[in-house]
């Protein structure tokens, strides 16, 4: 499971649709399974697309939109009937064969559209923000649901979405795409973890990015913080000058004890403001020269602290990640 | 309820009672050759109608002329109203003025046009013969007849189909196309079974017109070929045989309403569907079931005419492959097409126009003898038409100002206010568009006579303004429907009274409507010929009645000049109409 991630307008579904060969690349090529098929029509590539709103046929029954594909592949109308039966089966609509698309919900809509496009065993199944006109609880639902059939059935698929969240519990690996380019391909762990660019370090998750110097003193690397703050950094290996240093704010801890370990960097700031989620807190901190700080505290750790007041962030020097700015 | 009494009252005079008149005169006994009407009871005119041979012949022969010019306006309109619903901006403004046009300017100037290109010495004939192949004899004829009411009728088809067309989720032929289907199947499978509303929806509407057609059968017949309409005039206005005249009225009368009855049910099966889906799915009305079998049905059939095809298509494989190599002839031959069609809906106004500058006394076409504007000047010493001019042009004026403003009170009654018996009101007020012209002004004829208003110039205004209403009910109750009260409320919480709210929030918003329904009255009453060609006499000869009359009796080129005068005319209500609102919206109020 392949997804590209990316905010709207990146081109993610233009190159869905241009490997489901509804859009002519102007440059390059498209290859499925060993094939060159960038001058392949549409319907001879065995690609099925699932559309951001179904595109279910309205003048045909569930069962009729679903054998649509057989039927012109002019498979025998025995054997459509037991694939159409199966697949049904798989997405949980067993018995609503005779239903017409309208009398369905949402969520119904979206199984038929999957299993249509599943029925023709496609060498690579297309999602076009699939689950993005669903509600939230159905949305998740749907999320494990689609990931455990692609599973069952071991199908190639690409997947588009603006939603990292969605990215990352489904996909195998996530392309990141940006202003029509692609920035990063990479495992969920790996893109979260490692992002290699300022743009994919916000996108993914919350990020800090800092802007300043990278030096070197007697003890090793240093990052200077715009304005003074000093962080002192271990196997980020970056050469000297210019540079942005990205760290989670799950990473960072916010000092009650006034003890900082061997390990980490004490930076003192000014609490600002705190954005309380119930289950987590984000305290926003300004340091020293003024840059600002997010740092996450989670369940029993949440506590009030008092705003204007001064505070110390712990940074572990193996947290953050140093990129090119 | 009060605001739609001035307009009940024209309906009342011009269409209700002469209405119920007719009815009634239908079942009354007459001697023959003589106009009189006897004061007995009989059931004669009827059974004579039904029964004579020559009569059914005349009624089978009107529904197979609308029959063969809805399906020749179909796959003409098809294939246009597919490039309407494809194309966007400059392309879609092109193609929708193109279809509206004809629908604008009047249908004798059309028909002259017509008789022109389809003439034994016509451009198609003479084509022919270049060819070496034998003249056709269209016009006079029933070919002419059927190619006329598909010119002047297509449009509506077009209208229908590509409003269905547009409302085509494009995905859905994306989908098709990603499971597999060519382009050709999903249009198929897929753009076809969908667009069969939008098909029976303009096909009724279709042979409705083309069944209740008037002026076409009678010039392109040249009065040989007798069908229902020119048998009632026939029959009322020759042989003065009022009752069965009447009785032959009433039976197109019927036909027309179990039409329009479809026709309404057709289009508004979806819409009623939709709604009743969201109320309760357990209550839908039996009609509603009934229309949804009746859908499901038709694409059933459809359906099952592209299994048909594709059976047959197995055998003519090795030729679609043949084709295949030759798609780009096909698809340039397909713009081919499209554009002969579209030189088809839009030929009769440039050859009536440059046949009009012809230096010939002969009508001919490309024309002969140079150019000349003597056909322009030699109006000037024909009196009657300069008459017949300002006629027209001041019962179209009053038309316009006592219809629009009656018409808007109506409009307004009937969207804002609930009150029993709307719907029917509704439709009262609709159905002189609806129903057979001819039927309106025999009717008209009648009741004038009987209160001794014959060919009086306010007898035929009532009668243009009977149409001119129903028109501007239709076009005002459409942008008011739109219409956001809460702005009045709000008005009214800022402190205007109520006339005041009206004159500044009300009527500017409306005022767009207004206008376009000021064209249209304009437009429809200056046309107009059916009516009438019925209810004006002597001193009160129309414009289009001088027109058609002379048509009747002979080609004179003087023709070609007065034809082009309306013509341009319409064209000029169009572009201003086109200037002030843009063409789009004046197709959908349309």
């Amino acid at each position: 499971m392949l997804c590209l991630l990316g905010p709207s307008g990146c081109g993610k579904t233009t190159l869905l649709r241009t490997i489901a060969g509804f859009e002519k690349p102007t440059s390059g090529q498209v290859w499925l399974g060993g094939k060159d098929v960038t001058r392949t029509p549409p319907e001879k590539r065995n690609t099925a697309l699932v559309f951001q709103n179904y595109a279910l046929f309205p003048h045909m029954s569930v069962f009729e939109n679903v054998a649509f594909g057989l039927k012109v592949r002019r498979w025998p109308m025995r054997e459509i009937s037991s694939a159409v039966k199966e697949i049904l089966d798989l997405v949980g609509l067993s018995g609503l064969e005779r239903r017409w698309v309208k009398q369905m919900s949402g969520g119904q809509q979206q199984r038929v559209a999957l299993a249509r496009a599943l029925v023709i065993r496609p060498s690579v199944l297309l999602l076009d923000e699939p689950l993005s006109n669903l509600d939230a609880k159905l949305r998740l639902e749907m999320r494990t649901h689609i990931k455990s059939i692609q599973r069952s059935l071991n199908i190639t698929a690409v997947f588009v979405t603006h939603d990292q969240e969605e990215a990352l519990t489904m996909a195998d690996r996530i392309v990141i795409m940006h202003q029509g380019r692609v920035v990063q391909v990479g495992a969920p762990r790996e893109v979260y973890a490692t992002p290699n660019c300022t743009f994919v370090a916000d996108f993914i998750g919350k990020s800090n990015c800092l802007r300043g110097i990278v030096a070197r003193d007697a003890d090793g690397p240093l990052f200077i913080v715009n304005g003074g703050p000093r962080v002192r950094l271990e196997g980020a290996a970056v050469a000297e000058g210019e540079a942005v240093l990205a760290v989670r704010p799950e990473e960072l801890r916010l000092d009650d004890r006034g003890a900082a370990s061997e390990t980490e960097n004490a930076l003192p700031g000014i609490l600002m403001h705190t954005t309380y989620l119930g289950e987590m807190a984000y305290h926003h901190v300004r340091l020293e020269g003024g840059s600002m700080l997010m740092v996450a505290e989670y369940g029993k750790q949440v506590r009030e602290r008092a705003i204007d007041e001064e505070i110390v962030i712990l940074w572990p020097r193996e947290a953050g990640t140093m990129l090119r700015s | 309820m009060t605001l739609a009494t001035p307009s009940f009252v024209i309906l009342g005079i011009g269409f209700l009672a002469p209405l119920v008149l007719l009815f009634l005169l239908s079942w009354r006994q007459s001697v023959p050759g003589s106009g009189l009407i006897l004061d007995q009871w009989t059931t004669a005119n009827y059974t004579r109608l039904l029964f004579d041979a020559y009569y059914f012949k005349i009624f089978w022969r009107t529904f197979t002329i609308a029959l063969y010019a809805t399906l020749l306006s179909l796959a003409l309109g098809y294939p246009i109203a597919m490039a309407i619903a494809r194309s966007k901006g400059r392309a879609k403004a092109f193609l929708l003025a193109v279809v509206l046009t004809p629908l604008l300017t009047n249908v004798v100037a059309r028909t002259l046009g017509l008789m022109i290109l389809l003439g034994r010495h016509g451009p198609i004939n003479n084509l022919l013969v270049q060819l070496g192949l034998p003249r056709l004899t269209l016009v006079p004829g029933v070919p002419g007849i059927v190619i006329g009411l598909t010119q002047v009728f297509m449009p509506f088809l077009i209208l229908s189909v590509s409003s269905v067309l547009e409302n085509i989720d494009p995905a859905l032929v994306e989908a098709a196309r990603s499971l597999g289907c060519t382009r050709f199947g999903a249009f198929r499978r897929v753009v076809l079974p969908l667009s069969v509303p939008g098909i029976v929806g303009g096909s009724l509407f279709v042979f409705l017109l083309s069944f209740s057609a008037f002026v076409t059968p009678q010039l392109l017949g040249g009065g040989m070929v007798v069908v229902m309409t020119t048998l009632i005039r026939q029959q009322a206005m020759v042989l003065l045989n009022w009752p069965f005249a009447s009785a032959v009225a009433i039976v197109l009368l019927l036909v027309s309403i179990v039409l329009v009855g479809t026709y309404t049910r057709a289009l508004g099966g979806a819409e009623r569907r939709e709604s009743t889906r969201v109320a309760a799915s357990s209550k839908i009305s039996s009609w509603g079931r009934a229309v949804q079998e009746l859908r499901r049905a038709s694409y059933d059939l459809a359906a099952s005419l592209g299994r048909a095809w594709t059976r047959l298509a197995r055998y003519l494989r090795p030729m679609r492959l043949a084709l295949g190599k030759l798609r780009f002839m096909v698809r340039a031959g397909g713009w081919g097409g499209k554009a002969l069609i579209i030189a088809f809906i839009l030929a009769p106004l440039p050859i009536v126009i440059v046949s009009s500058f012809s230096g010939s006394s002969l009508i001919m076409f490309p024309p002969r003898g140079g150019f000349s504007v003597r056909w322009y000047v030699g109006l000037l010493s024909r009196p009657e038409y300069i008459r017949s001019f300002f006629i027209s042009l001041q019962i179209a004026a009053l038309s316009v100002l006592i219809g629009v403003s009656t018409g808007t009170l109506a409009a307004l009654a009937l969207v804002r206010y609930r009150f029993p018996g709307r719907e029917v009101l509704r439709t009262l007020f609709l159905s002189p568009l609806m129903l057979p012209a001819v039927l309106v002004g025999l009717a008209l004829l009648r009741l004038l006579a009987m209160m001794g208003w014959t060919a009086t110039f306010r007898g035929v205004l009532i009668g243009h303004l009977v149409l001119v209403t129903a028109y501007v009910i239709r076009t005002v109750s459409a942008s008011l429907v739109g219409f956001d009260r809460s702005l009045e409320e709000a008005s009214r919480n800022l402190g205007a009274g109520v006339f005041r709210t009206f004159r500044r929030v009300t009527f500017p918003l409306i005022k767009p409507g207004l206008i376009v329904a000021s064209i249209f009255a304009f437009l429809v009453s200056f046309d107009e010929t059916t009516v009438s060609v019925f209810i004006t006499g002597p001193g009160t000869i129309t414009l289009p009645v001088r027109l058609f009359s002379q048509l009747e009796y002979g080609l004179d080129p003087t023709v070609t000049a007065i034809s082009s005068i309306l013509v341009v005319i319409a064209l000029l209500a169009l572009l201003v109409a086109d200037r002030l609102l843009g063409l789009e919206k004046f197709s959908t109020m349309r």
